[in-house]
């Protein structure tokens, strides 16, 4: 049925428009050699690690770009159902566009506008048209998690929660509930890709240098061991290169599906809030690897969004976005959202890290307030307190343990499994030591950021739903009434309706007591 | 078990009741009794157990004081399993959660026998035997669930009255049978515990309506 709408769509595009690129009609861009490598290698816990730098993300680093918090060239509309591929045109003409894309999993259009036109303004001449839903430039979105300071190490988040007990009550949901992972791409499969690595300029060290050509290249990757089971992936999509291997560059997905979903009483690593459940693998931001390799799309509003509905469309039960950006508000991401939730689907949405940088509101976290079965989350240190990056705000609905490495060191962070950045980021030491990455090597690494403390509500939605509300708005409910009331007494912007209290939840009511 | 426990001990008080002979001198029967009690909370029972009715056993002591007038002993007890749940928007979602609620009351009754005037020659006891009453009771009230503490378990005993009415049938000299109806208020029984489906739907009455088929022995 979507897919003879979208067909429909595109033949009046087509008339209306002149060229039509519907981008799933693209080519592969990248080929995997082979789908078995060795086992991962697992380097074991890094609590004794100095600390980090902060890990670029293109999105900060704006390696491609203009620097600017949008793409170029494009904006994204949505025409009122009804409207004449005329009028359509009419209002292109009036912005100067050229083409226009009828994306799959999006009930919008990609509509091309010239390099130098400022899309903001042009959206906004699209916005003001009565035929027009909404328009809006193609924002960037980035993950929410802020890098290392030093730490100690134990996985003080779960008990700080009280989910020993909770899993009494709920032992890690079942593998009929999918949470989808709308992040960088999961570490869940193994394969070999053989890429020429081209030269590239970095625009985020102290000066700009030139890192030189890898030449081709084949880089492994393994699924991670403490995440990886049976049948564990479902329905794994990548919108970054447009195909079906949403394999992590980065492994900030990773270290979040871990939280969710890690292996638990396996007798390795770590635990996950809600360890049977499958998780759907969606890859809606890029890396700094994703860039460095041309791929073709980046991890803007309408490429999110598309990932939303593609999730959805296709079974997810709960939805991860450890993800978000400050900026403009997002009309397309607030629709996608209230499509998730209307079709059965919860959403946690990180609520971002930028307290200390004038802590502006952050989308799509300030639009769950007004949609009920999506949750903004903030994050919470080891000494239970909002952590210091955690961002503020009437939006904030909930709090989990997303770690304060300032107060709490190196453990202090959200440990789970991901890459052992030494061999991913191996671009940080400057062009002498800069070679290709492998993402095979494994390490226990402590995080911080609503990044962290978002998988926590995910999953916690997950134990919710399998023990029996349905109801994704009746889950927000559930979360919110048992809440641990932090900070102010009642609903703050700091806490929203307080620390997650997964057990009480998951009890519900008695008759009684 | 318990019922079995139960049902033994109500058949050990059958058999120790003294038979009276008459009934102008103080008499002693026993009786047991099964039924169904509707409580008035229907709300706050229907969404953990399925429904606001359920089963509920019996058995004690009735003495006659004169050939009117009566006092009665009754314990009861209810006992059933369902599920916790969470309610949002007047929709009850039932969770993985089992939870059993056991009510015991302890009634005290008394109450008047309307035997009307008979005649001195006539020997068979009347065919119908209506009567009504009132008392006091102790309502034991417990709540468990599959995977609560000690802290998360109820139980509580709370003070409350009752009146009756029934009609007791006649069939055998040292037998008869009788269908018991009382209403129960037990007020305020449940708080305003954040996790109380209660509290939830502003019902605090642990009372309720109970019919019962009984069985008594003695004369």
């Amino acid at each position: 049925m979507f897919l003879l709408k979208s067909a429909g769509v595109l033949t009046v595009l087509t008339l209306a428009v002149g060229i039509v690129t519907a981008q799933d009609s693209t080519p592969r861009y990248r080929t995997f050699i082979s789908d078995t490598t060795l086992p991962g290698v697992d380097t074991g816990m890094r609590d004794k690690d100095a600390p980090r730098p902060p890990r670029p993300y293109p999105a900060d680093v704006i390696m491609r770009s203009s620097g600017e918090a949008y793409l170029r060239g494009s904006i994204a509309v949505k025409f009122r159902p009804g409207t004449a591929p005329v009028a359509e045109r009419q209002m292109m003409d009036r912005i100067g566009a050229t083409t226009m894309e009828a994306p799959s999993y999006a009930d919008f259009q990609i509509v091309n506008i010239d390099e130098n036109a400022d899309p903001e303004a042009a959206a906004a001449t699209l916005a003001r048209q009565p035929d027009v839903e909404f328009a809006q430039a193609r924002y960037k979105i980035h993950p929410m998690f802020v890098p290392n300071d030093p730490l100690y190490s134990q996985q003080w988040n779960f008990p700080q929660i009280d989910m020993e007990h909770a899993w009494d009550v709920n032992p890690g949901a079942a593998s009929s509930i999918v949470v989808a992972v709308l992040d960088s791409g999961v570490a869940y499969r193994n394969a070999v890709l053989r890429r020429d690595v081209p030269s590239w300029r970095d625009f985020f060290g102290p000066s700009l240098v030139t890192y030189p050509a890898l030449g081709v290249v084949d880089i492994p990757f393994a699924a991670a061991p403490d995440l990886a089971g049976p049948n564990r992936f479902v329905a794994p999509r990548d919108f970054i290169w447009n195909d079906t291997d949403p394999l992590d560059l980065d492994g900030h997905g990773t270290h979040v599906a871990g939280t969710i979903g890690q292996l638990t009483n396996n007798g390795i690593g770590v635990a996950g809030m809600a360890f049977n459940v499958r998780i759907m693998p969606v890859k809606v931001i890029d890396s700094m690897w994703d860039d460095i390799l041309g791929s073709p799309f980046e991890g803007t509003d309408d490429v999110v969004a598309r990932g939303v509905h593609y999730a959805v469309d296709n079974g997810a039960n709960v939805l991860n976005m450890s993800i978000g950006r400050s900026g403009a508000p997002s009309p397309l991401l607030q629709e996608a959202i209230t499509y998730a939730t209307s079709h059965g689907a919860f959403v946690a949405i990180a609520a971002g890290n930028d307290f200390e940088r004038g802590n502006p509101t952050q989308w799509p976290a300030a639009y769950a307030p007004s949609i009920q079965g999506a949750v903004a989350v903030g994050a919470t240190g080891r000494d239970r307190q909002r952590a210091y990056y955690s961002s503020t705000g009437p939006f904030v609905e909930l709090a989990a343990p997303g770690g304060n490495q300032r107060t709490g060191g190196t453990t202090g962070g959200v440990v789970q499994q991901t890459y052992d950045f030494a061999f991913v980021d191996t671009f940080v030491n400057g062009p002498a030591r800069y070679g290709p990455p492998r993402f095979d090597i494994f390490s226990y690494q402590f995080l911080q950021g609503t990044s962290m403390s978002t998988p926590h509500v995910a999953g916690f939605a997950a134990l919710l739903m399998q023990q029996g509300i349905t109801s994704p708005a009746a889950v927000e409910a559930a979360m919110e009434q048992f809440a641990t009331d932090l900070g102010p007494t009642g609903v703050d912007q700091q806490y929203g309706y307080g620390l997650i209290n997964p057990r009480a939840s998951l009890r519900g009511l008695g008759l009684a007591k | 078990m318990t019922r079995a426990v139960l049902a033994g001990a109500v058949a050990f008080l059958l058999a120790s009741v003294v038979p009276c002979q008459a009934q102008d001198r103080i008499s002693m029967r026993g009786f047991a009794d099964a039924g169904l009690t509707i409580f008035t909370a229907t709300q706050s029972f229907k969404a953990i157990l399925g429904s606001p009715a359920g089963p509920v056993f019996g058995g004690g002591v009735e003495v006659g004081l004169t050939r009117n007038v009566f006092v009665s002993v009754r314990a009861s007890r209810f006992r059933q399993t369902g599920n916790r749940v969470f309610v949002f928007q007047n929709q009850v979602f039932t969770l993985n959660e089992s939870d059993t609620i056991t009510v015991t009351p302890l009634q005290l009754s008394a109450g008047y026998r309307f035997l009307g005037r008979r005649p001195a020659r006539l020997t068979r006891p009347p065919r119908f035997t209506p009567y009504a009453g009132g008392g006091v009771g102790w309502y034991r009230f417990s709540e468990t669930s599959a995977h609560s503490t000690a802290d998360e378990d109820e139980k509580t005993t709370n003070a409350g009255y009752h009146v009756l009415a029934g009609v007791e049938i006649p069939i055998r000299n040292w037998m008869a049978a009788a269908v018991d109806g009382r209403w129960s208020f037990v007020p305020n029984a449940f708080g305003d515990s954040a996790s109380s489906v209660a509290s939830l739907y502003d019902e605090h009455n642990l009372g309720g309506f109970t019919l019962s088929g009984r069985i008594i022995v003695g004369r």
